[in-house]
């Protein structure tokens, strides 16, 4: 089959690899129909995302039709069948560990393989879930960036996608859309809150969507896109372009003087912006020496919220980060949530929203390409970010 | 500055350089490493330092040249060995600026030596950022495991080596090997200690008290090597702790916690043909009327079989098995199994000794090929743990379970 290969920063190719076969009973293997670049990709793309190898098959965000579903799945009570239309959540989850049953699915224990769990253990402390197409440390899975995708534990991530339904309306399901919303859950709103969204892209317009639906009254986006900001103010947030203000203080001015109550870091590992604390961070990280992130709008996001506010970080950091103000953290008594996804909690309730029409998912689509296209997706979509919000691949 | 003009000016080179150069680098090494070796009083009477007499130093300095260098021409590409080389110009450095005193007749030889060393390390640095840039990455050793996590989990093995030696040592408890053990690792380190750091006060007093860079830079290399040491030793006299109620000696002891209660894991595990399924360097293992036939796959896949027998066996509780007298592998294995807090599944508490036919050698072979007992004890564990839990074992190995660019298809 063909696939979106990685093969070092900046450099991503299409490749004729071998085809996905069901490898555990548990598996299934789908024809992707839809598949999307996330902003989690351009980390991987600017080398940014430790232990990938070239050849790693990238993409997390996909759909298809099931084209074979192993003895574990087959027969199953809800579970898909071949033919089935789905999307597939980007953290692989296997539904009956301690985390999974929390509904914690991006911690589940037992999809990360026993190996690859060496690295994140000594990384991150712990392993948490496999995910697709996002390092060997997170489990070496090909991505979904391809014309077939071996998905594990078919039966308990895959949503099935009623018939009439366009891949466009549904296709964000797998990542960006519940991210938001968790994003948004995690900033803890109450009624009346004012709450602040760093990044614009994907997930934090998402996020801006889903803290109005969670009652905000005031949702401040920030970026310094204009086309970007724009699609934020259409859902009712007002915008800070950061190149034209100083965003601590106008935040302070907005909410008067108290600070918004929830803050939202939609824009992880990569800032933007030439303030000195990006400089050095940038230099620092480009050197390895010692750095990993560049996490100016946490920075700014625990600055700017008020005394006893809910910071919330969707944002993808991967390493060790710097001058982070943790005397604002505990001075102010703030509460700080994070994580990847936990996709399958949120994704039938979601699809709900979208079939009732209480939310709006294909405003962000900018460019469709074929999979032949991907590498000048990846282009686009890193150095056009004002033109490119969302790219979608059709790889059939 | 210098380095960062280097640094540029290396980026801009092709990939192929950084190897290139880490490997001539290699051979350098590799050369002054000998020198060090066959004749380390030549080497330090050429410069005038006056320490002749202390062989642990040279011996070291000149062994660490010759490991680093073999260490870079046998994998250019990975950036520890240059930081590792860094850390040693660093050492380098300040021996050769407390030598820089008037009195000494050799001061021009050691000047040039001590510029030369200077470029070496900026060199050293600029390669070391070089090659410490993610670039296509193909492992040495198979895609499992890069670099970093590999060279971490050595050295956390080999530091709980030490401190299960040293927590022996405490105790007084000193068998024969053990014996030879702790001279082996200990002793090697606290004679360079012993050594070390009198000859650093040594070459610090008799530095001319006006000299203030000579003060400096070797005030800063003593305080350095002391908290090293100190930390060390500190490390060192740690134990691991934890709840297991029957440490043993150089035991393995790992646990896990399945979502599962204890009958069934217990009854899983008692069948012991079906350990090939989780574990991974087990090929098959068959009734022998006594106990059990083993089959297992050591270092470069040799085949290495042995008998055990079942020591301990209560159902839902405990299970302990160890080979027979004799056997070409010597092990204890036991396992408990007990009600995790708050009816949250089960722990199982697994202790093991291991010890591979071969001595060090063969303990040595096991942790470059991944087979080393630590290591697969734990992952071991957590196959069970998934077999049990989910019914599979995760995977992401093979073209068909994780197709890659790397098992492209000719068209
Ligand atoms: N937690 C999860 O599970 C999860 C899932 C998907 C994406 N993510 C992460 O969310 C983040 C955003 O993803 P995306 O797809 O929207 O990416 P994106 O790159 O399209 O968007 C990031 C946006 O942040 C803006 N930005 C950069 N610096 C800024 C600054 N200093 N202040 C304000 N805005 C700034 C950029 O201009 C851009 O519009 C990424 O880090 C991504 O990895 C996390
Ligand atoms: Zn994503
Ligand atoms: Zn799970």
């Amino acid at each position: 089959m063909r696939a979106l290969t990685w093969h070092g920063k900046h450099d991503m190719r299409v490749d004729t690899v071998p085809d996905p076969e069901i490898v555990n009973p548990r598996d299934i293997v789908i024809k992707v129909t839809s598949t999307a670049i996330c902003g989690s990709d351009l980390h991987a793309y600017d080398g940014m995302i430790p232990t990938f190898q070239a050849g790693d098959v990238l993409g997390h965000e996909f759909m298809g039709i099931v084209e074979e579903v192993g003895p574990g799945v087959k027969g199953k009570a809800g579970a898909p069948k071949k033919g089935d239309r789905v999307i597939v959540p980007f953290t692989i989850a296997c539904g009956s560990c301690f985390f999974c049953e929390k509904t914690l699915f991006s911690c589940c224990d037992n999809s990360n393989p026993a190996p690859n769990q060496d690295i994140a253990d000594a990384l991150l402390g712990f392993s948490p879930a496999g995910l697709f197409g996002y390092s060997h440390m997170l489990g070496g899975y090909a991505g979904g960036q391809a014309e077939y995708a071996r998905v594990p534990f078919g039966d308990v991530g895959p949503q099935i996608i009623p018939d009439g339904v366009d891949d466009d309306k549904v296709l964000f399901l797998t990542d960006i859309l519940p991210t938001g919303w968790m994003a948004a859950e995690n900033a803890q709103i109450e009624p009346g809150d004012t709450v602040a969204v760093w990044g614009c892209g994907p997930v934090g317009l998402f996020a801006v969507q889903s803290a109005f639906l969670m009652g905000a009254a005031e949702v401040i986006a920030i970026d310094h896109y204009p086309h970007r900001l724009e699609l934020a103010a259409r859902f009712g947030a007002k915008t800070l372009n950061f190149h034209e203000v100083k965003v601590r203080e106008a935040l302070t001015e907005m909410t008067g003087g108290r600070g918004p109550d929830s803050v939202i870091d939609a824009v992880g590992m990569e800032a933007h912006g030439f303030s000195p604390d990006n400089l050095l961070d940038f230099v620092t990280q480009e050197l390895k020496l010692g750095n990993t992130e560049r996490p100016h709008a946490l920075r700014e996001a625990i600055l700017a919220v008020r005394k006893g506010g809910t910071v919330s970080v969707p944002g993808v950091y991967g390493g060790f980060g710097q001058n982070i103000p943790l005397g604002a953290i505990v001075n102010k008594g703030l509460t700080l949530k994070s994580g990847q996804t936990h996709v399958q909690r949120y994704t039938a309730k979601l699809l709900g929203m979208i079939l009732e029409g209480t939310i709006d998912t294909t405003f962000l689509i900018s460019h469709r390409m074929s999979l032949e296209d991907g590498p000048k997706g990846y282009k686009g979509f890193k150095s056009e970010q004002d033109k490119y919000t969302k790219v979608v691949l059709k790889p059939h | 500055m210098r380095v960062l003009e280097r640094v540029a000016a290396l980026r801009a080179r092709e990939d192929r350089v950084g190897p290139a150069a880490a490997r001539g680098l290699g051979v350098f090494s590799l050369g002054l490493g000998l020198a060090g070796l066959i004749a380390p009083g030549a080497l330090k009477g050429a410069l005038g330092l006056r320490h002749p007499s202390d062989e642990v130093v040279r011996t070291a300095f000149g062994a660490r040249d010759f490991g680093l260098g073999a260490a870079l021409l046998a994998q250019p590409h990975r950036p520890e060995w240059m930081w590792a080389r860094v850390a040693g110009d660093a050492l380098d450095i300040a021996t050769l600026i407390a030598g820089d005193r008037s009195d000494n007749p050799k001061r021009r030889a050691l000047r040039s030596a001590l510029a030369g060393v200077l470029a070496v390390t900026a060199a050293d640095v600029a390669l070391a950022l070089r090659l410490g840039r993610p670039a296509p990455a193909t492992g040495l050793f198979g895609r499992e495991l890069p670099g970093v996590a590999r060279v971490r989990g050595a050295a956390g093995m080999m530091g709980e080596h030490l401190t299960k030696k040293l927590h022996l040592t405490k105790k007084g408890r000193l068998t024969k090997k053990a014996h030879l053990v702790k001279k082996a690792h200990l002793t090697n380190k606290a004679h360079l200690a012993k050594k070390v750091l009198p000859a650093a006060v040594l070459l610090a007093r008799r530095a001319r008290l006006d000299d203030k860079r000579v003060l400096a830079g070797g005030g800063v290399a003593l305080a350095l090597g002391a908290a090293a040491v100190t930390l060390a030793v500190l490390n060192a006299k740690k134990t691991k702790g934890g709840t297991s109620d029957m440490p043993q000696k150089g035991a393995i002891e790992r646990a896990v916690t399945v979502n599962m209660p204890r009958e069934a894991l217990y009854a899983q595990w008692r069948d012991f043909a079906q350990a090939p399924r989780w574990m991974e360097i087990v090929e098959s293992v068959s009734e022998t009327g006594e106990g059990h036939h083993w089959v297992v796959r050591g270092p470069g896949d040799k085949r290495i079989e042995y008998d055990t027998v079942i020591t301990e066996d209560r159902p839902g509780e405990v299970l302990a098995w160890e080979s027979v007298k004799g056997a070409t592998v010597r092990s204890t294995n036991r396992l408990e199994f007990r009600d995790a807090p708050g009816g949250r599944g089960t722990e199982i508490h697994a202790t093991m000794t291991y010890h591979p036919p071969g001595g060090p050698l063969g303990k040595v072979a096991a942790l470059v090929t991944q087979k080393a007992p630590e290591l697969q004890v734990r992952r071991d564990l957590r196959r069970f743990k998934q077999l049990m839990e989910t019914g599979e074992i995760a995977t992401t190995e093979g073209p068909g379970a994780a197709p890659s660019g790397r098992d492209k298809v000719k068209q």
